[in-house]
Protein backbone atom coordinates (compact mmCIF):
# COMPACT_ATOMS: atom_id res chain seq x y z
CA UNK A 1 0.00 0.00 0.00
CA UNK A 2 1.14 3.86 -0.45
CA UNK A 3 0.14 6.65 1.94
CA UNK A 4 -2.21 7.79 -0.59
CA UNK A 5 -4.28 4.84 -0.65
CA UNK A 6 -3.74 4.46 3.34
CA UNK A 7 -5.14 8.07 3.60
CA UNK A 8 -8.04 7.11 0.50
CA UNK A 9 -9.48 4.55 3.34
CA UNK A 10 -11.30 6.29 6.17
CA UNK A 11 -9.73 6.61 9.30
CA UNK A 12 -10.40 4.39 12.48
CA UNK A 13 -8.84 6.86 15.48
CA UNK A 14 -6.65 9.17 14.11
CA UNK A 15 -7.93 12.15 12.68
CA UNK A 16 -6.85 12.49 8.53
CA UNK A 17 -4.34 15.47 10.30
CA UNK A 18 -3.08 13.37 12.13
CA UNK A 19 -2.05 10.51 9.23
CA UNK A 20 -0.92 13.16 7.11
CA UNK A 21 1.14 14.58 9.44
CA UNK A 22 2.88 10.32 9.75
CA UNK A 23 3.58 10.69 6.32
CA UNK A 24 5.59 14.05 6.53
CA UNK A 25 7.03 13.93 9.31
CA UNK A 26 7.55 10.38 10.03
CA UNK A 27 6.12 9.86 13.28
CA UNK A 28 3.05 10.75 14.98
CA UNK A 29 2.29 10.96 19.07
CA UNK A 30 -0.68 10.77 20.49
CA UNK A 31 -0.54 11.81 24.14
CA UNK A 32 -2.50 9.71 26.65
CA UNK A 33 -3.92 7.65 24.04
CA UNK A 34 -4.43 3.99 25.89
CA UNK A 35 -7.40 3.97 27.61
CA UNK A 36 -6.85 3.64 31.50
CA UNK A 37 -8.15 -0.40 31.90
CA UNK A 38 -5.56 -1.41 29.16
CA UNK A 39 -3.01 0.72 31.15
CA UNK A 40 -3.73 -0.76 34.36
CA UNK A 41 -3.42 -4.44 32.33
CA UNK A 42 -0.60 -3.25 31.25
CA UNK A 43 1.27 -2.26 34.19
CA UNK A 44 0.14 -5.10 36.28
CA UNK A 45 1.77 -7.05 33.42
CA UNK A 46 5.54 -4.90 33.45
CA UNK A 47 5.24 -5.56 37.72
CA UNK A 48 4.98 -9.16 36.47
CA UNK A 49 7.79 -9.43 34.40
CA UNK A 50 9.91 -7.03 36.37
CA UNK A 51 9.05 -9.81 39.58
CA UNK A 52 10.40 -12.71 37.16
CA UNK A 53 13.42 -11.28 36.20
CA UNK A 54 14.41 -11.61 40.03
CA UNK A 55 15.10 -15.25 39.03
CA UNK A 56 17.20 -14.42 36.24
CA UNK A 57 20.62 -13.79 36.54
CA UNK A 58 22.22 -14.09 33.25
CA UNK A 59 20.95 -11.95 29.85
CA UNK A 60 18.90 -14.82 28.24
CA UNK A 61 16.48 -14.66 25.08
CA UNK A 62 13.83 -13.12 26.52
CA UNK A 63 15.36 -10.66 29.52
CA UNK A 64 18.42 -8.70 28.79
CA UNK A 65 19.85 -7.32 31.90
CA UNK A 66 21.33 -4.19 32.95
CA UNK A 67 24.48 -3.60 34.69
CA UNK A 68 24.09 -4.19 38.73
CA UNK A 69 20.96 -6.49 37.99
CA UNK A 70 20.38 -8.81 41.45
CA UNK A 71 17.87 -10.48 42.92
CA UNK A 72 16.86 -8.08 45.05
CA UNK A 73 17.17 -5.34 42.80
CA UNK A 74 16.46 -5.84 39.24
CA UNK A 75 17.92 -3.45 36.46
CA UNK A 76 16.67 -4.74 33.28
CA UNK A 77 17.27 -3.21 29.50
CA UNK A 78 14.36 -4.88 27.81
CA UNK A 79 12.33 -7.72 27.62
CA UNK A 80 12.41 -9.51 24.51
CA UNK A 81 9.37 -11.02 22.73
CA UNK A 82 6.66 -9.44 25.61
CA UNK A 83 4.13 -10.89 23.26
CA UNK A 84 4.93 -14.08 23.97
CA UNK A 85 6.29 -13.72 27.83
CA UNK A 86 2.90 -12.41 28.89
CA UNK A 87 -0.67 -12.99 27.22
CA UNK A 88 -1.68 -8.97 28.58
CA UNK A 89 1.00 -7.73 26.10
CA UNK A 90 -0.25 -10.12 23.56
CA UNK A 91 -3.86 -9.01 24.22
CA UNK A 92 -2.57 -5.08 23.96
CA UNK A 93 -0.45 -5.93 20.37
CA UNK A 94 -3.61 -7.91 18.80
CA UNK A 95 -6.81 -6.85 20.27
CA UNK A 96 -6.17 -3.14 21.87
CA UNK A 97 -7.49 0.27 20.23
CA UNK A 98 -3.51 0.35 19.55
CA UNK A 99 -4.19 -1.58 16.07
CA UNK A 100 -6.91 0.77 15.17
CA UNK A 101 -3.97 3.27 15.16
CA UNK A 102 -1.70 1.13 13.08
CA UNK A 103 -4.48 0.50 10.57
CA UNK A 104 -5.11 4.04 10.12
CA UNK A 105 -1.43 4.15 9.23
CA UNK A 106 -0.26 1.35 6.98
CA UNK A 107 -3.88 0.42 5.66
CA UNK A 108 -6.29 -2.26 6.50
CA UNK A 109 -4.47 -5.47 6.04
CA UNK A 110 -1.62 -5.46 9.80
CA UNK A 111 0.68 -8.01 10.25
CA UNK A 112 2.69 -8.07 13.97
CA UNK A 113 6.20 -8.28 13.71
CA UNK A 114 7.65 -8.26 17.33
CA UNK A 115 6.95 -6.37 20.38
CA UNK A 116 9.36 -6.04 23.56
CA UNK A 117 9.76 -3.48 26.74
CA UNK A 118 12.80 -1.25 26.84
CA UNK A 119 12.99 -0.29 30.39
CA UNK A 120 15.79 3.19 30.90
CA UNK A 121 15.80 2.01 34.37
CA UNK A 122 16.30 4.90 36.54
CA UNK A 123 19.63 5.93 37.72
CA UNK A 124 21.56 5.06 34.39
CA UNK A 125 19.39 3.37 31.44
CA UNK A 126 21.25 3.55 28.54
CA UNK A 127 21.40 5.95 25.93
CA UNK A 128 20.29 5.07 22.56
CA UNK A 129 21.95 6.61 19.92
CA UNK A 130 20.34 7.87 16.70
CA UNK A 131 19.41 5.44 13.87
CA UNK A 132 16.64 3.78 11.39
CA UNK A 133 15.24 1.13 12.21
CA UNK A 134 16.46 -1.00 9.49
CA UNK A 135 17.54 -4.04 11.73
CA UNK A 136 14.79 -5.84 9.42
CA UNK A 137 14.16 -5.10 5.92
CA UNK A 138 10.90 -5.20 4.08
CA UNK A 139 9.63 -4.88 0.25
CA UNK A 140 8.36 -1.67 0.78
CA UNK A 141 8.41 1.16 3.86
CA UNK A 142 5.16 0.61 5.77
CA UNK A 143 6.60 -0.93 8.95
CA UNK A 144 6.35 1.27 12.02
CA UNK A 145 6.64 0.58 15.09
CA UNK A 146 4.65 2.04 17.80
CA UNK A 147 6.08 3.22 21.54
CA UNK A 148 3.68 3.27 23.90
CA UNK A 149 4.80 4.82 27.50
CA UNK A 150 3.75 2.85 30.27
CA UNK A 151 4.81 5.66 32.79
CA UNK A 152 4.76 9.59 32.78
CA UNK A 153 8.10 10.34 30.34
CA UNK A 154 9.65 13.63 31.31
CA UNK A 155 12.73 15.38 30.31
CA UNK A 156 15.28 14.17 32.99
CA UNK A 157 14.16 10.39 32.11
CA UNK A 158 15.40 10.46 28.00
CA UNK A 159 12.32 10.98 26.29
CA UNK A 160 12.24 9.59 22.48
CA UNK A 161 13.73 11.93 20.18
CA UNK A 162 12.43 12.45 16.42
CA UNK A 163 14.14 13.70 13.75
CA UNK A 164 10.80 15.17 11.95
CA UNK A 165 11.06 14.25 7.88
CA UNK A 166 14.23 12.62 8.18
CA UNK A 167 12.79 9.29 6.98
CA UNK A 168 12.44 11.06 3.44
CA UNK A 169 16.27 11.99 3.14
CA UNK A 170 18.25 8.54 2.96
CA UNK A 171 18.52 4.64 4.32
CA UNK A 172 21.51 5.18 6.20
CA UNK A 173 24.18 2.37 6.92
CA UNK A 174 24.57 1.56 10.12
CA UNK A 175 28.10 -0.14 10.39
CA UNK A 176 31.05 1.46 12.09
CA UNK A 177 34.74 1.46 10.09
CA UNK A 178 35.94 -1.67 10.10
CA UNK A 179 33.00 -2.83 8.73
CA UNK A 180 30.99 -4.32 12.04
CA UNK A 181 27.17 -3.26 12.80
CA UNK A 182 27.21 -0.27 15.08
CA UNK A 183 23.36 -0.02 15.55
CA UNK A 184 23.80 3.68 14.95
CA UNK A 185 24.28 6.38 12.14
CA UNK A 186 27.59 7.26 11.91
CA UNK A 187 28.66 11.01 13.06
CA UNK A 188 29.75 11.81 9.57
CA UNK A 189 26.61 10.79 8.04
CA UNK A 190 24.40 12.22 11.26
CA UNK A 191 25.66 15.93 9.71
CA UNK A 192 22.83 14.99 6.53
CA UNK A 193 20.11 14.48 9.02
CA UNK A 194 19.63 17.71 11.38
CA UNK A 195 19.17 16.29 14.60
CA UNK A 196 19.17 19.79 15.93
CA UNK A 197 15.89 19.89 14.89
CA UNK A 198 14.87 16.82 16.87
CA UNK A 199 11.95 16.78 19.33
CA UNK A 200 11.49 15.25 22.32
CA UNK A 201 7.74 13.00 23.03
CA UNK A 202 7.49 13.53 26.97
CA UNK A 203 3.95 12.57 27.95
CA UNK A 204 1.77 11.24 30.27
CA UNK A 205 1.44 7.80 30.97
CA UNK A 206 -0.32 5.98 28.12
CA UNK A 207 0.98 8.38 25.40
CA UNK A 208 1.88 6.76 21.96
CA UNK A 209 3.78 7.19 19.38
CA UNK A 210 3.82 5.37 15.94
CA UNK A 211 7.39 5.53 14.21
CA UNK A 212 8.09 5.14 10.46
CA UNK A 213 10.59 2.80 9.50
CA UNK A 214 13.05 5.13 8.28
CA UNK A 215 12.67 8.10 10.52
CA UNK A 216 15.90 8.82 13.01
CA UNK A 217 15.37 8.83 16.62
CA UNK A 218 16.94 7.48 19.77
CA UNK A 219 17.02 8.61 23.19
CA UNK A 220 19.67 9.94 25.72
CA UNK A 221 20.41 8.44 29.26
CA UNK A 222 17.97 8.40 31.86
CA UNK A 223 19.29 10.20 34.77
CA UNK A 224 16.35 10.48 37.21
CA UNK A 225 15.34 8.49 40.05
CA UNK A 226 12.46 6.79 37.93
CA UNK A 227 12.45 4.38 35.06
CA UNK A 228 11.56 5.15 31.65
CA UNK A 229 9.34 1.54 30.63
CA UNK A 230 8.09 1.68 27.15
CA UNK A 231 6.39 -1.28 25.12
CA UNK A 232 7.33 -1.42 21.78
CA UNK A 233 4.93 -3.31 19.35
CA UNK A 234 6.20 -3.48 15.85
CA UNK A 235 3.57 -4.39 12.65
CA UNK A 236 3.93 -3.82 8.75
CA UNK A 237 1.19 -3.98 5.72
CA UNK A 238 0.12 -7.34 5.15
CA UNK A 239 1.81 -7.04 1.30
CA UNK A 240 5.21 -5.96 2.94
CA UNK A 241 7.27 -8.73 3.08
CA UNK A 242 10.65 -9.14 5.13
CA UNK A 243 13.65 -10.46 2.90
CA UNK A 244 16.36 -10.64 5.29
CA UNK A 245 16.34 -12.78 8.11
CA UNK A 246 14.41 -11.07 10.80
CA UNK A 247 16.51 -10.07 14.31
CA UNK A 248 13.43 -11.26 16.83
CA UNK A 249 10.70 -13.84 15.61
CA UNK A 250 8.30 -15.36 17.76
CA UNK A 251 5.11 -17.50 17.00
CA UNK A 252 3.41 -14.61 16.93
CA UNK A 253 5.85 -12.74 13.85
CA UNK A 254 4.21 -12.39 10.71
CA UNK A 255 0.25 -13.25 12.23
CA UNK A 256 -2.07 -11.02 10.52
CA UNK A 257 -3.71 -8.65 13.36
CA UNK A 258 -6.30 -6.84 11.29
CA UNK A 259 -8.00 -7.47 7.51
CA UNK A 260 -6.33 -10.76 5.53
CA UNK A 261 -3.20 -12.30 4.41
CA UNK A 262 -2.17 -10.43 1.03
CA UNK A 263 -1.60 -12.42 -1.98
CA UNK A 264 0.33 -9.76 -3.80
CA UNK A 265 3.36 -7.99 -2.66
CA UNK A 266 4.02 -4.47 -3.00
CA UNK A 267 7.77 -3.85 -3.92
CA UNK A 268 9.49 -0.17 -3.44
CA UNK A 269 12.13 0.59 -5.95
CA UNK A 270 15.47 1.15 -4.00
CA UNK A 271 19.04 0.08 -2.84
CA UNK A 272 18.79 -0.53 0.71
CA UNK A 273 22.21 -1.00 2.60
CA UNK A 274 21.73 -4.60 4.23
CA UNK A 275 22.03 -5.22 7.99
CA UNK A 276 23.55 -8.56 9.08
CA UNK A 277 21.88 -11.90 8.11
CA UNK A 278 20.58 -11.91 11.60
CA UNK A 279 19.89 -16.20 11.28
CA UNK A 280 23.71 -16.59 11.19
CA UNK A 281 25.16 -13.64 13.06
CA UNK A 282 22.89 -13.91 15.84
CA UNK A 283 21.14 -10.94 17.58
CA UNK A 284 21.24 -9.79 20.87
CA UNK A 285 20.32 -6.13 22.04
CA UNK A 286 20.71 -2.59 20.23
CA UNK A 287 21.97 -1.87 23.67
CA UNK A 288 25.23 -4.56 23.25
CA UNK A 289 25.41 -3.25 19.54
CA UNK A 290 25.62 0.04 20.18
CA UNK A 291 28.03 0.15 23.26
CA UNK A 292 30.14 -2.61 21.99
CA UNK A 293 29.45 -4.86 24.55
CA UNK A 294 30.00 -9.13 23.72
CA UNK A 295 30.84 -7.88 20.23
CA UNK A 296 32.93 -10.60 18.60
CA UNK A 297 35.73 -9.83 16.37
CA UNK B 1 21.58 -4.66 -10.21
CA UNK B 2 20.61 -2.88 -13.38
CA UNK B 3 21.12 -3.67 -17.03
CA UNK B 4 23.27 -0.80 -17.82
CA UNK B 5 25.76 -1.87 -15.07
CA UNK B 6 26.11 -5.15 -16.16
CA UNK B 7 26.69 -3.81 -19.16
CA UNK B 8 29.61 -2.28 -17.63
CA UNK B 9 31.49 -5.68 -17.35
CA UNK B 10 33.24 -7.15 -20.56
CA UNK B 11 31.31 -10.99 -20.85
CA UNK B 12 33.83 -13.55 -20.67
CA UNK B 13 32.34 -17.05 -21.82
CA UNK B 14 29.54 -15.45 -23.61
CA UNK B 15 30.00 -13.13 -26.24
CA UNK B 16 27.90 -9.77 -25.87
CA UNK B 17 26.00 -10.42 -28.79
CA UNK B 18 24.41 -13.66 -26.96
CA UNK B 19 24.17 -11.32 -23.79
CA UNK B 20 21.84 -8.71 -25.59
CA UNK B 21 19.97 -11.57 -26.85
CA UNK B 22 19.49 -13.03 -23.91
CA UNK B 23 17.90 -9.72 -22.79
CA UNK B 24 15.39 -9.18 -25.14
CA UNK B 25 14.08 -12.50 -25.66
CA UNK B 26 14.42 -13.94 -22.00
CA UNK B 27 16.39 -17.10 -22.91
CA UNK B 28 19.42 -17.52 -24.33
CA UNK B 29 20.65 -21.30 -25.70
CA UNK B 30 24.09 -22.14 -26.33
CA UNK B 31 26.25 -25.40 -27.69
CA UNK B 32 29.75 -26.07 -26.85
CA UNK B 33 29.53 -24.02 -23.67
CA UNK B 34 30.21 -27.21 -21.16
CA UNK B 35 33.47 -29.32 -22.84
CA UNK B 36 33.04 -32.97 -23.43
CA UNK B 37 35.31 -33.54 -19.85
CA UNK B 38 32.51 -31.79 -18.11
CA UNK B 39 29.81 -33.48 -19.96
CA UNK B 40 31.65 -36.76 -19.02
CA UNK B 41 31.72 -36.04 -15.29
CA UNK B 42 27.93 -35.15 -15.25
CA UNK B 43 26.89 -38.46 -16.99
CA UNK B 44 28.97 -40.36 -14.35
CA UNK B 45 27.45 -38.42 -11.78
CA UNK B 46 24.04 -38.92 -13.46
CA UNK B 47 24.15 -42.80 -13.67
CA UNK B 48 25.45 -43.29 -9.89
CA UNK B 49 22.15 -40.97 -8.39
CA UNK B 50 20.19 -43.63 -11.07
CA UNK B 51 22.35 -46.55 -9.51
CA UNK B 52 20.86 -45.15 -5.59
CA UNK B 53 17.52 -44.36 -6.77
CA UNK B 54 17.05 -48.56 -7.43
CA UNK B 55 16.83 -48.82 -3.17
CA UNK B 56 13.95 -46.40 -3.21
CA UNK B 57 10.88 -47.34 -3.34
CA UNK B 58 8.76 -44.08 -2.51
CA UNK B 59 9.28 -40.55 -3.13
CA UNK B 60 10.95 -38.75 -0.60
CA UNK B 61 12.90 -35.22 -0.46
CA UNK B 62 15.42 -36.16 -3.29
CA UNK B 63 13.87 -38.45 -5.94
CA UNK B 64 10.80 -38.01 -6.97
CA UNK B 65 9.42 -41.37 -8.47
CA UNK B 66 7.70 -41.92 -12.07
CA UNK B 67 4.90 -44.13 -10.70
CA UNK B 68 6.40 -46.84 -12.52
CA UNK B 69 9.58 -46.89 -10.72
CA UNK B 70 11.24 -50.49 -10.03
CA UNK B 71 14.53 -51.41 -8.49
CA UNK B 72 15.15 -53.12 -11.63
CA UNK B 73 13.73 -50.80 -13.78
CA UNK B 74 14.40 -47.13 -11.88
CA UNK B 75 11.83 -44.48 -13.71
CA UNK B 76 12.12 -41.24 -12.18
CA UNK B 77 10.82 -37.75 -12.78
CA UNK B 78 13.66 -35.44 -10.68
CA UNK B 79 16.37 -35.55 -8.29
CA UNK B 80 16.08 -32.31 -5.99
CA UNK B 81 18.60 -30.91 -4.31
CA UNK B 82 20.90 -32.32 -6.87
CA UNK B 83 23.98 -30.48 -5.90
CA UNK B 84 23.60 -32.16 -2.24
CA UNK B 85 23.16 -35.29 -3.79
CA UNK B 86 26.45 -35.91 -5.84
CA UNK B 87 29.63 -33.77 -5.30
CA UNK B 88 30.11 -33.77 -9.18
CA UNK B 89 26.84 -31.49 -9.48
CA UNK B 90 27.70 -29.46 -7.04
CA UNK B 91 31.49 -28.99 -8.59
CA UNK B 92 29.81 -28.41 -12.08
CA UNK B 93 27.25 -26.05 -10.84
CA UNK B 94 30.11 -24.01 -8.68
CA UNK B 95 33.49 -24.85 -10.96
CA UNK B 96 32.39 -24.84 -14.76
CA UNK B 97 31.88 -22.77 -17.37
CA UNK B 98 28.27 -22.24 -16.42
CA UNK B 99 28.26 -19.91 -13.49
CA UNK B 100 30.91 -17.87 -15.53
CA UNK B 101 28.39 -17.62 -18.25
CA UNK B 102 25.81 -16.70 -15.82
CA UNK B 103 28.08 -13.71 -14.63
CA UNK B 104 28.24 -12.17 -18.33
CA UNK B 105 24.45 -12.54 -17.77
CA UNK B 106 23.02 -11.12 -14.42
CA UNK B 107 26.77 -9.51 -13.43
CA UNK B 108 29.86 -10.63 -11.29
CA UNK B 109 28.29 -10.88 -7.87
CA UNK B 110 26.33 -14.73 -8.18
CA UNK B 111 24.78 -16.55 -5.60
CA UNK B 112 23.48 -20.05 -5.94
CA UNK B 113 20.31 -20.96 -5.67
CA UNK B 114 19.11 -24.48 -6.37
CA UNK B 115 20.26 -27.78 -8.43
CA UNK B 116 17.78 -30.44 -9.53
CA UNK B 117 17.75 -33.30 -12.42
CA UNK B 118 14.50 -33.46 -14.31
CA UNK B 119 15.06 -36.77 -15.82
CA UNK B 120 12.16 -36.96 -18.43
CA UNK B 121 12.12 -40.74 -18.82
CA UNK B 122 12.10 -42.66 -22.05
CA UNK B 123 8.53 -43.82 -23.22
CA UNK B 124 6.28 -41.30 -21.18
CA UNK B 125 8.72 -38.81 -19.33
CA UNK B 126 6.01 -36.36 -18.12
CA UNK B 127 4.13 -32.95 -19.78
CA UNK B 128 5.61 -29.47 -17.84
CA UNK B 129 3.33 -27.23 -18.57
CA UNK B 130 3.55 -23.56 -20.12
CA UNK B 131 4.88 -21.59 -16.97
CA UNK B 132 6.57 -18.78 -15.47
CA UNK B 133 9.38 -19.30 -12.52
CA UNK B 134 7.14 -17.74 -10.43
CA UNK B 135 7.37 -20.63 -7.44
CA UNK B 136 10.47 -18.29 -5.65
CA UNK B 137 9.88 -14.15 -6.14
CA UNK B 138 12.86 -12.01 -5.15
CA UNK B 139 13.39 -8.44 -4.29
CA UNK B 140 14.41 -8.08 -8.36
CA UNK B 141 13.54 -9.83 -11.42
CA UNK B 142 17.46 -11.01 -12.26
CA UNK B 143 17.20 -14.57 -10.59
CA UNK B 144 18.04 -16.99 -13.43
CA UNK B 145 17.57 -20.54 -14.61
CA UNK B 146 19.92 -22.89 -16.23
CA UNK B 147 19.33 -26.03 -17.98
CA UNK B 148 21.91 -27.92 -19.61
CA UNK B 149 21.15 -31.08 -21.39
CA UNK B 150 22.90 -34.39 -20.38
CA UNK B 151 22.06 -36.47 -23.69
CA UNK B 152 21.12 -35.14 -27.16
CA UNK B 153 17.84 -33.57 -27.55
CA UNK B 154 15.82 -33.77 -30.78
CA UNK B 155 11.66 -33.21 -31.24
CA UNK B 156 10.86 -36.29 -30.09
CA UNK B 157 12.09 -36.13 -26.54
CA UNK B 158 10.03 -33.48 -25.54
CA UNK B 159 12.35 -30.48 -25.94
CA UNK B 160 12.06 -27.51 -24.13
CA UNK B 161 9.85 -24.75 -25.53
CA UNK B 162 10.35 -21.05 -24.53
CA UNK B 163 8.32 -18.47 -25.79
CA UNK B 164 10.84 -15.41 -26.30
CA UNK B 165 10.31 -11.61 -24.93
CA UNK B 166 7.04 -13.28 -22.87
CA UNK B 167 9.60 -12.26 -19.97
CA UNK B 168 8.85 -8.50 -20.89
CA UNK B 169 4.90 -9.27 -20.61
CA UNK B 170 2.31 -9.90 -18.54
CA UNK B 171 3.44 -12.07 -15.19
CA UNK B 172 0.55 -14.67 -15.23
CA UNK B 173 -1.76 -15.51 -11.76
CA UNK B 174 -0.76 -19.24 -10.47
CA UNK B 175 -3.75 -19.79 -8.25
CA UNK B 176 -7.03 -21.66 -8.91
CA UNK B 177 -10.29 -20.58 -8.87
CA UNK B 178 -10.16 -22.43 -5.48
CA UNK B 179 -7.61 -20.64 -4.39
CA UNK B 180 -4.84 -23.16 -4.92
CA UNK B 181 -1.60 -22.93 -6.50
CA UNK B 182 -1.21 -24.63 -9.64
CA UNK B 183 1.91 -25.25 -10.90
CA UNK B 184 1.02 -24.13 -14.68
CA UNK B 185 -0.35 -21.00 -16.24
CA UNK B 186 -4.44 -21.17 -15.97
CA UNK B 187 -6.15 -22.24 -19.01
CA UNK B 188 -8.04 -19.32 -19.15
CA UNK B 189 -4.56 -17.08 -19.23
CA UNK B 190 -3.26 -18.98 -22.04
CA UNK B 191 -5.68 -18.61 -24.53
CA UNK B 192 -3.89 -14.75 -24.62
CA UNK B 193 -0.34 -16.63 -24.64
CA UNK B 194 1.17 -16.65 -28.31
CA UNK B 195 1.75 -20.17 -28.34
CA UNK B 196 2.18 -20.44 -31.78
CA UNK B 197 5.58 -18.19 -31.42
CA UNK B 198 7.59 -20.75 -28.89
CA UNK B 199 10.54 -22.00 -29.53
CA UNK B 200 11.89 -25.45 -29.06
CA UNK B 201 15.14 -25.69 -28.04
CA UNK B 202 16.98 -28.62 -29.28
CA UNK B 203 20.27 -29.84 -29.36
CA UNK B 204 23.38 -31.87 -28.90
CA UNK B 205 24.81 -33.35 -25.16
CA UNK B 206 25.79 -30.05 -23.57
CA UNK B 207 24.01 -27.89 -24.61
CA UNK B 208 22.65 -25.19 -22.21
CA UNK B 209 19.60 -23.14 -22.12
CA UNK B 210 19.46 -19.34 -19.85
CA UNK B 211 15.64 -18.42 -18.72
CA UNK B 212 14.31 -15.10 -17.39
CA UNK B 213 12.48 -16.16 -14.53
CA UNK B 214 9.24 -14.32 -16.53
CA UNK B 215 9.87 -16.28 -19.41
CA UNK B 216 6.43 -19.03 -20.40
CA UNK B 217 8.18 -21.79 -21.06
CA UNK B 218 7.06 -25.77 -20.80
CA UNK B 219 7.75 -29.17 -22.73
CA UNK B 220 5.61 -32.03 -23.94
CA UNK B 221 5.93 -35.55 -22.90
CA UNK B 222 8.62 -38.05 -24.43
CA UNK B 223 7.11 -40.84 -25.88
CA UNK B 224 10.34 -41.78 -27.09
CA UNK B 225 12.60 -44.53 -26.48
CA UNK B 226 15.31 -41.97 -25.24
CA UNK B 227 15.29 -39.96 -21.94
CA UNK B 228 16.07 -36.60 -21.62
CA UNK B 229 18.02 -35.77 -18.05
CA UNK B 230 18.16 -31.99 -18.00
CA UNK B 231 20.66 -30.70 -14.91
CA UNK B 232 18.77 -27.60 -13.56
CA UNK B 233 21.00 -25.05 -11.81
CA UNK B 234 19.70 -21.64 -10.86
CA UNK B 235 21.32 -18.51 -9.61
CA UNK B 236 20.69 -14.60 -8.17
CA UNK B 237 22.61 -11.82 -8.54
CA UNK B 238 23.84 -11.24 -5.29
CA UNK B 239 21.79 -8.32 -4.37
CA UNK B 240 18.60 -10.45 -5.14
CA UNK B 241 16.62 -11.62 -1.89
CA UNK B 242 13.63 -14.10 -1.60
CA UNK B 243 10.51 -12.44 -0.19
CA UNK B 244 8.65 -15.63 0.22
CA UNK B 245 10.47 -18.87 1.81
CA UNK B 246 12.09 -20.91 -1.30
CA UNK B 247 10.69 -24.12 -2.27
CA UNK B 248 14.22 -26.27 -2.73
CA UNK B 249 16.74 -24.82 0.56
CA UNK B 250 19.55 -26.71 0.15
CA UNK B 251 23.03 -26.03 2.86
CA UNK B 252 24.27 -24.31 -0.68
CA UNK B 253 21.35 -22.00 -1.69
CA UNK B 254 23.00 -18.46 -0.94
CA UNK B 255 26.22 -19.15 -1.34
CA UNK B 256 28.46 -16.55 -3.22
CA UNK B 257 30.32 -18.43 -6.38
CA UNK B 258 30.95 -15.66 -8.29
CA UNK B 259 32.40 -11.98 -6.71
CA UNK B 260 31.38 -11.01 -3.29
CA UNK B 261 28.29 -10.54 -1.27
CA UNK B 262 26.79 -6.65 -1.63
CA UNK B 263 26.10 -4.19 0.90
CA UNK B 264 22.59 -3.04 -0.63
CA UNK B 265 19.98 -4.98 -1.81
CA UNK B 266 18.09 -4.21 -5.30
CA UNK B 267 14.39 -3.81 -4.93
CA UNK B 268 12.62 -3.20 -7.95
CA UNK B 269 9.13 -1.88 -7.67
CA UNK B 270 6.17 -3.41 -8.43
CA UNK B 271 3.45 -5.63 -7.23
CA UNK B 272 4.43 -9.43 -7.20
CA UNK B 273 1.77 -12.67 -6.79
CA UNK B 274 3.02 -14.46 -4.18
CA UNK B 275 3.21 -18.20 -3.78
CA UNK B 276 2.51 -20.48 -0.58
CA UNK B 277 5.14 -19.72 1.58
CA UNK B 278 7.06 -23.10 0.67
CA UNK B 279 9.09 -23.13 4.25
CA UNK B 280 5.68 -23.93 6.00
CA UNK B 281 3.56 -25.90 2.56
CA UNK B 282 6.17 -28.98 2.27
CA UNK B 283 6.93 -28.45 -1.31
CA UNK B 284 7.58 -31.87 -3.63
CA UNK B 285 7.48 -31.09 -7.57
CA UNK B 286 6.07 -29.39 -9.91
CA UNK B 287 5.42 -32.53 -11.29
CA UNK B 288 3.00 -33.36 -8.58
CA UNK B 289 1.07 -29.77 -8.53
CA UNK B 290 0.34 -29.61 -12.08
CA UNK B 291 -0.86 -33.69 -12.09
CA UNK B 292 -2.76 -33.56 -8.84
CA UNK B 293 -1.08 -36.31 -7.32
CA UNK B 294 -1.03 -36.85 -3.67
CA UNK B 295 -3.28 -33.79 -2.99
CA UNK B 296 -4.06 -33.27 1.00
CA UNK B 297 -6.79 -30.75 1.98
CA UNK B 298 -5.57 -27.55 3.06
CA UNK B 299 -2.14 -27.95 1.23
CA UNK B 300 -2.50 -25.30 -0.96
CA UNK B 301 -2.66 -27.73 -4.26
CA UNK B 302 1.13 -28.82 -3.41
CA UNK B 303 0.97 -33.02 -3.13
Amino acid sequence: VTPDEVLAQPPLVLTQEQRASFFRDGYVHLPGFVPRDWLTLLNAALAESIEKSRAVAETDKDYVLAPGHTRKSPRLRRLNYAADNHPVFWDFASRSPLVDVVADIVGPHVKFRESMVNFKWARGGDEVKWHQDTSYLYTNSSPVVTLTSLDEVTDDQGPLLVVPGSHKKKVFRRFDNQGRWSGSISDADLKEVGIENARALRGLAGSVTVLHTYVVHGSKRNESDRSRPLLICGYEAADSMPYRSLPMTSRYTGQIVRGEEARIAHLEEGYIPLPPDWAKAGYTSLYEHQQSERRKP
Amino acid sequence: VKLEEIRQFAPKVLTREQCEFYYENGYLHVEGLISPEWLARLRTALEEVVEKSRTITKTDDNFVLDPAHKADAPRLRRLSYAADNHPGFWDFAKNSPLPDAVADLIGPNIKFREAMLNFKWARGGDEVKWHQDTSYPYTNTWPIQTLTCLEDVGMEQGPLMVLPRSHKGEVYNRYDKEGRWVGAITDEDLKRVPLEKAVPLTGPAGSTTFLHIYTVHGSRRNDSPRGRPLLLCGYDPADAFPIRGLPLVSKYTGEIIRGKETLYAHVEGGKVQMPPDWTEQRYTSIYEIQQKEERKPGYYGVG
